[in-house]
């Protein structure tokens, strides 16, 4: 563009650059290094700690297996619900005049800290159906009270009494009623963000393709959409991302227990209750290392949008 | 930018003034008083402050406060505490991280065995005078306890039994029933149950819930019919692990748990899945409700708080009490205090501490039981206070909670056992080996 | 032609009337219904937040809707008048108001000079940047200790108290603070940045603008959604935060609120209640950071941008 003298842009990345190194960087580097080092990181024991994590040999201690396919069901279905609410209501509040208070409403889980969300869900949740909102509604529905937090059992049958009883692993009823949680948390950061971006449309755009005689329909998806699209990516993203670190939602709920692990919650027991950060750190850098194929997705988008601009 | 600054800077200003005149409007006791030096008057020169590590809140720390005052006026010192629950995680994170606090009072012993192990602790033989005090005023078992490889490196207070079973004597006596005796059987207890069931109440109230700690009353209750089934030597093996969890003494004490938690009609909570779900507080309740939809629940002696807290109207000694555990051995829980080093303020503290005095401040706030022979019994607030710190003291076998003076990884596992067995108690060798595999 | 045109224009004419007559009610019904069904735990927590800690634990919070005698000041009363909570109060502002300042400053340039300059590595090191996201604050928090232990410099700030830097030190939090909300900050300006349109640059650069001018008087004002919303859960997440402030601030002297708040819960989690009463106490600044900006969630900024 134009001629800047080559340490300009350096210049204004130095801090950022510096930062990052010191309070991120070298801790993962450190990690690493003790994911191939023993509980008290003074022996080299090459893929020992990896190989834990593969043969899950103590399940009921640390379920390595049960973790990474709780992980799975987070990433998929929390995204997916957090980013398509908050899509919808992004672009159904900016049609109403009560828009503040609509998103406000959305948003203020997000202002509670996870303790106290914690407090309120476990009352949400509480067996005793006189105590227990949810259940509650199932009493007066004639229904059984279900044990949300604790039944590992197939979703379905807290609703339904159809069979599957038992559903493969990570599709259980509390992760289901965790990740309920979770999205009622998070969806006020989808909205927000994605509201932010519809903003930066301009008006002028969708009106004059209104007056061409475009139906909603065709304007959403041949204008908003595509239009949005970068921020719909950058908000997925960081949502995966976050859903990766998913810790203080789920221990202070469960702390993990009936099955309801995830690997931060695992990689806190082995590292700072277990004391053995060596498996703790394997823990840690395959966590880390989940982020990988999401850098590899956005290469390829990133070499697109280069072209376009 | 500079169009919008003035229009955020003076909006944002306003509001944050608003809510922090709101603040300071409701907030009339709290003054700098302690945020700074003390300013008790005092002669002694300020000695600086100690930074403890604990898990205390609410009361617990009001009481602290109380405890450790006196030694603030009069040596100028100053307490600086932090109490968080996770105080394992705390713990490990800054002992790794090389800045441990001066003193931690912690609930298990398993991270002090660990860091005396590793030399990270000072041994109490470097404060002058404080380890032949302890030595001489605290009972032998808890000396033992607080030794590391011959070496004293800790102290205990505010301990707890968990050697009670609670119930409202009221029912007991409208129903011609008698409360056990520390000579009592298993077998008394179980005929004490079907008793109960015969009259059409549920006899047992259980909960297991407990953030981050769900199945902890469980391996309470295992530990102490283990103790009294099977003895303190046994006990003791499971402990360092010459006795393994798939041991038949151990699989008994499991089975028996299971026989309390899973004969029908048994609890109040019904189903393995509703006590597994019910939190370990709200299990302690309906004994005492009115009518009372359980007749007996057995929970540490710290459950008399919980019941005085639901219950404000709830008389000690006639509304609630306890009955000892069936075979006179008792576990107990405590906390632990020790220290990183030796500095003449972190001396100076413990010192304070350790002393009857200090600790009769706390016995008389209530909600704290003392180890120190030196305080007197009659002088807790109330007579089911009185009875839990004469049952440790006079205790004919006393032994440590069994999964905090173990840790880490065993303790954790231990407690998923408990939930895990209770949802299918057909898995218990299995469970059984599994905790023996993580020790 | 003419015809078409006109069939089309009345066939505008009759759904535009059906679309505001009726049109408009799923809309208001989807919202409504969703912000209900949002709102409800909140509701619950609020009302609890009014109730002893005996009906709170006995009976759902829907009983006390229905018999208003429950209603009670205590577990207000009891955080706000904890000790030190005003001071709390002052040192939370004191830790999030920096941390969100720096953060929106240093991740704004960096953003800047990853979407508008070119420069070798450029895209690499953005992807490194974005996947650092990933790790856990839990485990940065050992070395990072390690280090703040070697450089602290102790000391007495006036004012607002602490080290100078290091453990213990304000200082030593807004830094790594800013750090850990880098990574986002830097995704999500990099993104408004980049979609701002080329001529806009071009014609600035063609007028004579530095990099610097460019960035302030152009970049910055029309990302303002972008920022705000940047502003908005930084404050947020810096607000909430309790693990750093323990770990690395280990003065109860210098506690920002939410430790203040955890220690009201004894040992065993007895006095859960005021939690309820705290959550919504705690709650107010960061929404009203939230309202606050609202007015910067405004359209139209591009508009008319360019052809000036």
């Amino acid at each position: 563009m134009i001629g800047r003298a080559w340490w300009i842009p350096w210049l204004w990345l130095a801090p950022t650059l510096a930062l990052l190194g010191v309070f991120l960087v070298y801790p993962s580097v450190d990690t690493v290094r003790r994911s191939f080092l023993d509980e008290r990181s003074d022996n080299f024991v090459g893929l020992d700690n990896y190989q834990f994590i593969i043969d899950n040999p103590t399940p009921l201690s640390l379920d390595t297996h049960a973790a990474l396919l709780n992980n799975l069901l987070w990433l998929t279905m929390f995204t997916a619900v957090c980013v398509g609410l908050g899509l919808l209501m992004a672009i159904l509040t900016a049609r109403v005049r009560y828009e503040a208070a609509a998103k406000a409403a959305i948003f203020v889980p997000m202002a509670i800290s996870f303790v106290a969300v914690s407090v309120i869900w476990r009352f949400m949740y509480d067996i005793q159906t006189d105590v227990g909102t949810v259940n509650a509604v199932f009493a007066e529905l004639g229904k059984d009270p279900v044990a949300w937090l604790i039944s590992t059992e197939a979703p379905q049958k807290a609703f339904l009494d159809v069979p599957p009883n038992d559903t493969p692993s990570p599709f259980q009823v509390n992760n289901f009623a965790l990740i309920a949680v979770g999205v009622w948390n998070w969806t006020g950061f989808t909205l927000v963000i994605l509201s932010a971006g519809l903003k930066s449309i301009s008006k002028d755009l969708m009106e004059a393709a209104r007056v061409d005689g475009a139906g909603e329909w065709q304007i959403f998806r041949r204008i908003t959409l595509p239009l949005m699209l970068p921020t719909i990516i950058v908000v997925t993203t960081t949502l995966v991302i976050q859903t990766l670190k998913t810790f203080d939602l789920v221990w202070v709920m469960t702390g993990g227990a009936f099955k309801t692990d995830v690997v931060a919650t695992l990689f806190f027991k082995a590292a700072f209750i277990n004391r053995d950060f060596g498996v703790g750190a394997a823990l840690a850098v395959v966590l880390m290392a989940f982020v990988v194929p999401i850098m590899l997705i956005s290469i390829r988008r990133f070499q697109v949008q280069e072209e376009i601009r | 930018m500079t169009r919008y600054s003035s229009r955020i800077f003076p909006f944002l200003l306003l509001l944050l003034a608003g809510v922090a005149l709101t603040f300071a409007a409701c907030n009339d006791d709290d003054d700098g008083g302690d945020d700074g030096p003390t300013d008790a008057p005092t002669d002694a020169p300020d000695i600086g402050s100690v930074d403890v590590l604990g898990i205390w809140g609410d009361d617990e720390l009001t009481s602290f406060e109380a405890l450790v005052k006196p030694w603030e006026d009069s040596t100028g010192g100053d307490l600086s505490f932090l109490g968080t629950r996770d105080i394992t995680a705390q713990l490990t994170t800054r002992v790794e991280g090389n800045n441990p606090p001066d003193v931690a009072i912690p609930a298990e012993i398993g991270l002090f065995q660990d860091f005396a192990a590793e030399g990270l602790l000072a041994p109490l033989s470097e404060c002058p005078g404080l380890e032949a005090k302890i030595t001489a005023n605290y009972p032998d078992g808890f000396v033992d306890l607080g030794t590391v490889d011959g070496t004293l490196y800790g102290f205990f207070m505010k301990a707890d039994t968990k050697g009670t079973i609670f119930y409202d004597p009221a029912y007991f006596a409208a129903n011609n029933l008698t409360p056990l005796t520390a000579d009592s059987s298993f077998a008394d207890l179980i005929a004490l149950s079907d008793e109960i069931l015969a009259l059409g109440l549920p006899p047992w109230s259980m909960g297991q819930g407990a953030n981050g700690g769900t199945g902890f009353p469980g391996t309470d209750f295992i530990q102490q019919i283990l103790l009294n089934e099977a003895g303190g030597d046994a006990y003791d093996g499971v402990i360092d692990g010459s006795v393994p969890f798939t041991d038949a003494d151990v699989k008994d004490a499991w089975e028996k748990f299971g026989q309390i938690a899973l004969t029908d009609g048994y609890t109040s909570q019904g189903s393995a899945d509703v006590i597994n779900a019910t939190n370990f507080q709200d299990g302690v309740f309906p004994p005492f409700e009115d009518p009372p939809e359980a007749a007996m629940t057995y929970m540490g002696g710290f459950a008399s708080g919980f019941i005085a807290d639901q219950f404000p109207n709830a008389v000690a000694g006639t509304d609630y009490d306890f009955f000892p555990f069936p075979g006179g051995g008792v576990t107990g829980g405590s906390n632990i205090v020790y220290a990183f080093n030796s500095d003449p303020t972190t001396c100076s503290f413990l010192d304070h501490i350790a002393s009857a005095d200090a600790q009769q401040i706390w016995v008389d706030l209530g909600g704290f039981t003392s180890v120190n022979s030196n305080v007197d019994a009659s002088s807790y607030p109330d007579v089911v206070a009185q009875a839990q710190a004469e049952q440790l003291t006079t205790a004919e076998t006393f032994r440590f909670d069994l999964d905090d003076a173990i840790g880490g990884d065993l303790q954790s596992t231990f407690f998923t056992g408990v939930t895990s067995y209770l949802a299918d108690p057909s898995t218990l060798d299995s469970i059984l080996a599994d905790i023996e595999a993580v020790r | 032609m003419a015809a078409q045109r006109i069939s089309a224009q009345h066939r505008g004419r009759l759904s535009d009337t059906l679309r505001k007559t009726f049109g408009r009610i799923p809309l208001h019904f989807v919202i409504l219904a969703t912000c209900l069904a949002w709102s409800i735990p909140t509701i619950a927590l609020l009302v609890s937040s009014f109730r002893d800690p005996s009906a709170i634990a006995g009976s759902g919070w829907w009983n006390a809707l229905l018999d208003p005698t429950q209603w009670t000041l205590t577990n207000y009363d009891n955080v706000l008048n904890a000790r030190g909570m005003t001071d709390a109060f002052i040192n939370s502002l004191i830790i999030t108001i920096p941390s969100t300042l720096f953060v929106i400053l240093i991740g704004a340039f960096a953003a800047y000079a990853f979407a508008w300059m070119k420069f070798p590595f450029r895209n690499v090191i953005f992807l490194i940047v974005v996947a650092l996201l990933v790790v856990p604050v839990q485990m940065t928090l050992i070395p990072i200790l390690r280090l703040y232990t070697i450089v602290t410099i102790e000391g007495s700030i006036p004012i607002i108290g602490g080290n100078v830097f290091g453990v213990g030190s304000y200082s030593g939090l807004w830094i790594a603070h800013t750090a850990y909300g880098l990574p986002f900050a830097i995704f999500l300006l990099r993104n408004f940045f980049g979609g701002l349109p080329r001529e806009l640059f071009e014609s600035a650069h063609l007028d004579g603008a530095s990099d610097l001018t460019v960035f302030f008087k152009i970049v910055l004002p029309l990302s303002v959604p972008a920022i705000a919303a940047l502003a908005i859960f930084q404050f947020l997440w810096v607000w909430q935060d309790l693990l750093v402030a323990l770990v690395l601030l280990g003065d109860p002297d210098l506690a920002p609120m939410t430790l203040q708040i955890n220690s009201l819960v004894s040992s065993f989690g007895s006095n859960y209640q005021v939690l309820t009463a705290a959550a919504f106490l705690s709650m107010i600044v960061p929404l009203g950071i939230f309202f606050a900006l609202q007015r910067y969630f405004v359209e139209g900024i591009l508009a008319g941008s360019v052809k000036g």
